[in-house]
């Protein structure tokens, strides 16, 4: 069992046990990320959104008990959310956007492909900013939770890695050392999906 | 020092992608609090069941075993089975439709006596109105303009509009119902939820319900009105038992069935029903009340009116005084 899983057993039975708080902050981390991961695969659907997300923390919380710590609790309640969001198309029979294993996929990889074609060839710009804001925002929300907020804080806010230290409340050098592991996870499932970054490079740079 | 340089050109492909994707959007805010309250229900549940099973262990380890298996059975196993029957439909006026959990058409509700299952949702329309009886015997009644979705016996979540739940015999703690602006538990009562753009309004009528908010907790008392506007603002007011406002919900109560009930049974109801206080005009009135027993069956009518056609097969007759009094005499 990894220091995560580890970790989040302890939250999972402090959470059983009625702590106010270890359910407060295991909510407020998990929605955020549940709730864009579903809101992609039912395009833009908030109401049916909602009720997805709603259901996988009803189920989740139900059947924590049986959480036994293999996996992140993240992940764990990942699965959960994925099993409602199939229960749903399934139901509804609704076509979902299905975007989970992107680089297992061929229309995703059709559209990386497109993306990395030469300018002549490109969609407009506007639609490389949207799918490829999709999947980098999707990669990012895969990543660990502390990985996104640090990347986000770093290249979209602009902090500097001093700033970034102070509010983790960690040594400069510890931060530094975040943001590099930060990069490297990026790096890699990025890869993943697109075979290379590069392949993401925006319309004209190449 | 930062960690691009250390990264050279691919790493500034790294914050050019993030760059440009920018800020993740947070999810809109009705959302959070509505799935909150929904989640936080459930884990309250969760651990008082918990709680429950460990007291159990103390007393006696072979009916926890039956119990946990029961447990296990209701939590686990027969959700997975088939959903569970939840309520049924009493009454059902006007337009009002239904979307089965997990279904994704809403359909015409025509007909009474239906079963509903959890996950299912109900909307009426501008001239809908709807009784449900849930498992355990509340009544829970529809506003027009109203939607809900049943999630159990005793957990509703009302997304618009207004619900009227009357506990009746199912005692404190019937029914509980979630709203994104807070959460209504009963305490033994009758009382109006109502959730319109973003406001939330309390009405009881008998007993108290408690509101849970993030702010803290409220309890309102019979005849108080709780208003929480979109910026947490509460507001007291107060609202009588028998104020016309509450006539909605009389036009689709359950009518029970008085076939061999005294006219004392009948009276009862409608004092209930109507938050009106039954005064008879002297002890021969309340005798005969009591012993007039009233054969057949009054159709879906409101409570007055059908105090009104059952006391005209008898020698009782009513009168509603100027403070709201109903007073039976014997002829």
């Amino acid at each position: 069992m990894s220091d995560v899983a580890h970790t989040d057993l302890a939250v999972a039975r402090r959470i059983l046990s009625g702590d106010q708080v270890a359910f407060r902050s295991l909510f407020d981390r998990f929605f955020p990320r549940l709730y864009r991961f579903v809101l992609a695969r039912l395009d833009g659907d908030h109401d049916a959104a909602r009720d997805v997300v709603q259901q996988t923390f009803c189920r989740g919380i139900e059947r924590l008990d049986s959480y036994r710590g293999e996996a992140a609790l993240y992940t764990w309640f990942y699965q959960v959310c994925r099993n409602t969001l199939l229960d749903y198309g399934r139901h509804t029979r609704r076509e979902l956007r299905v975007i989970v294993r992107l680089e297992d996929l061929p229309d995703v990889r059709a559209v990386l492909e497109t993306l990395a074609a030469p300018l002549s060839e490109q969609p407009e710009t506007g639609v490389w900013r949207s799918e490829v804001s999709r999947l980098v925002q999707a990669t990012v929300d895969a990543l660990p939770e502390r990985y996104g907020e640090i990347l986000e804080w770093k290249y979209v806010d602009g902090q500097s890695v001093r700033h970034i230290a102070g509010r983790l409340g960690v040594s400069d050098k510890a931060a530094e050392s975040l943001l590099t592991r930060a990069r490297e996870a990026f790096r890699e499932a990025i890869t993943a999906m697109a075979g290379s970054p590069d392949a993401l490079e925006p319309p004209g740079r190449t | 020092m930062t960690s691009d340089r250390e990264q050279g050109t691919g790493g500034d492909l790294v914050a050019t992608l993030i760059r440009t994707a920018g800020r993740r959007a947070d999810p809109p805010a009705d959302a959070y609090r509505a799935v909150l309250a929904a989640a936080e229900d459930t884990w309250q549940r969760k651990v008082g069941r918990r709680r429950h099973w460990r007291v159990g262990v103390g007393i006696a380890a072979a009916f926890v075993l039956l119990t946990a298996g029961a447990a296990l059975l209701r939590v686990v196993v027969l959700p997975m089975m088939a959903p569970a029957e939840i309520a049924r439909v009493d009454r059902v006026g006007g337009g009002v439709a239904t979307r089965p959990a997990g279904a994704g058409a809403w359909v015409p509700l025509v007909a009474a006596r239906r079963p509903l299952h959890a996950g299912t949702r109900l909307r009426t329309g501008p001239d809908g109105r709807v009784d449900l009886r849930l498992e355990g015997g509340v009544s829970l009644r529809l506003a027009v303009m109203t939607e809900v979705e049943l999630h159990a016996p005793d957990l509703i979540r009302l997304q618009r509009g207004a619900v009227y739940a009357d506990t009746g015999s199912a005692g404190p703690g019937g029914i509980v119902v979630v709203t994104p602006a807070g959460i209504a538990r009963d305490l033994g009562t009758q009382f109006e939820l109502r959730y319109a753009g973003d406001v939330l309004r309390l009405r009881v009528r008998e007993g108290r319900v408690s509101l849970q908010r993030d702010a803290g907790e409220l309890v309102a008392a019979a005849g108080e009105q709780l208003t929480i506007d979109t910026a947490g603002g509460v507001t007291r007011g107060n609202i009588a038992r028998d104020d016309p406002d509450w006539a909605w919900a009389e036009t689709i109560a359950p009518v029970p069935d008085f076939n061999d009930q005294s006219v004392a049974v009948l009276l009862e109801w409608v004092a209930r029903e109507t938050g009106r206080p039954v005064h008879y005009a002297d002890a021969a009135a309340e005798q005969r009340a009591a012993s007039v027993i009233l054969h057949g069956r009054v159709g879906p009518l409101a409570p007055l009116e059908a105090l009104g056609v059952l006391l005209s097969t008898t020698d009782l007759t009513y009168e509603i005084l100027p403070d709201g009094t109903i007073e039976v005499r014997y002829q």
